[in-house]
């Protein structure tokens, strides 16, 4: 695994804000059944621990990142065209070409400065945030890392394995640096080819994602996770019991239960809105995170962002949380009550 | 106290899952929810841990194949 720490190379990068959006449909599982889905709502709940997720409606994926970003910049009261540098990840972006940087760099109003878009799957927040943290690093001083995801529009409703699964949002975070040991403490990224048959979605428009193999992806995600974190957590001469909150990739509940008994997880410490957002692939991590800052986390906490995507990918990243970061969380901008 | 058999465990499981238990060599056609759902029970009921090794299609073939995968894992140091 590789991994980042900003304090090794006598320089520090921390989150200074984070937004959130959310699809403009909400659907519960009542409706979800009611559309197609084979299951019955207490099922579905039991399957998947969800009661609800969102769903867009008519509008984009990028339109959807430009409003978590928006949502980032104005709670630090900043603006677009300080941006050095936009970096996007999705699996479910509008078109191949043009990238979904360009479309979110115009949106947001962007004057200059490098926009683009990466794909990890589920852990390609954490891969944004690498990249991101390695621009300020090198001197940067404001790079926005969103991650945005329309899931929905690429699943058949009445596929029984994926069809409940999914939401639709985005969330941004704006890095910018601080002094050294403080803010992101350490980023850990990895990759294999060993499951890149286990989830599939090709590139024709009517292409419907595929769970090939669920079971093995429930098992590979778990110890993927577990696996991530024990080594970042090991880097850092740090052990779970440490961790005042974890905010892993929200995939599914059973994910979640299983992940906190294999690592020795106190389950309080996971923090969690799979069950009402449901799986939002890359943009969970950053939309659970908008959420926790204004709810749960206080200044000093040190927190752990863990994922494991199809293919399989997987990251994990440190944060020692700020006073400005939860302060920017809980300034009320817009209504939060849907994030 | 004697350990839970894996058999009659297994069988009680699947009784639940899908209202009767099918013959021990029969072919069970389990989709991923209900084998999750199946190995998630089994782990808690006879402590064991199942890995992502262990998910070959072969070791829950039947009844008797999943079996003797959680009896080798029970084995297991």
């Amino acid at each position: 695994m590789k991994i980042l720490e900003p304090q090794k190379l006598g320089r520090g990068v921390t989150i200074a804000s984070v937004g959130a959006q959310v699809g403009s449909q909400h659907i519960d599982n009542e409706t979800l059944h009611r559309r197609g889905y084979p299951e019955p709502p207490d099922r579905i709940t039991r399957l998947t621990g969800m009661t609800s997720r969102h769903h867009v409606a008519d509008e984009s994926t990028s339109e959807l990142a430009a409003g978590a970003c928006v949502d980032a910049l104005r709670r630090v009261d900043a603006r677009a065209e300080e941006l050095d540098q936009l970096i996007v990840s999705t699996s479910s972006p509008d078109r191949l070409i043009p990238s979904i940087g360009s479309t979110v760099h115009g949106l947001l109003g962007m004057q200059s400065g490098p926009a683009h878009s990466i794909s990890a799957t589920c852990s390609g927040f954490l891969f944004g945030l690498d990249i991101g943290a390695r621009a300020i690093l090198t001197g940067e001083e404001h790079v926005m890392v969103c991650a945005s995801e329309a899931r929905s529009t690429q699943v058949d409703i009445t596929d029984r394995s994926t069809g409940a699964l999914f939401g639709d949002a985005a969330g941004a975070a704006l890095l910018r640096p601080c002094a050294p040991g403080e803010g992101i403490l350490a980023i850990g990224i990895d990759s294999t080819s060993s499951g890149e048959d286990t989830v599939v979605l090709g590139r024709d428009r009517q292409d419907r994602l595929e769970m090939r193999d669920g079971a093995r992806v429930y098992f590979e995600a778990v110890e993927g996770m577990k696996k991530v974190g024990q080594a970042l957590l090991d880097s850092q001469s740090l052990t779970w019991d440490d961790l005042d909150w974890v905010i892993p990739h929200q995939a599914n509940g059973r994910i979640l239960k299983r992940f906190c008994w294999l690592a020795g997880l106190d389950p309080a410490k996971a923090w969690s809105n799979l069950q009402t957002h449901g799986n939002t692939s890359s943009a969970s991590i950053p939309v659970a995170l908008s959420r926790a800052l204004a709810e749960s986390i206080r200044p000093g906490q040190l927190v752990l962002l863990i994922a494991v995507g199809a293919g399989f990918t997987a990251g994990a990243a440190l944060l020692r949380v700020d006073e400005a970061l939860v302060m920017a969380a809980k300034r009320a901008l817009t209504p939060r009550e849907d994030v | 106290m004697q350990p839970p058999h894996v058999h009659e465990t297994l069988a009680e499981l699947l009784a639940e899952l899908y209202g009767e238990v099918p013959a021990t060599d029969a072919p069970l056609e389990l989709d991923s929810f209900t084998l999750v759902e199946l190995l998630e029970s089994l782990e808690r009921t006879l402590g064991v841990v199942i890995t992502p090794a262990d998910l070959t299609p072969e070791n829950f073939e039947t009844i008797d194949a999943i079996t003797q995968l959680i009896e080798r894992k029970r084995g297991e140091p």
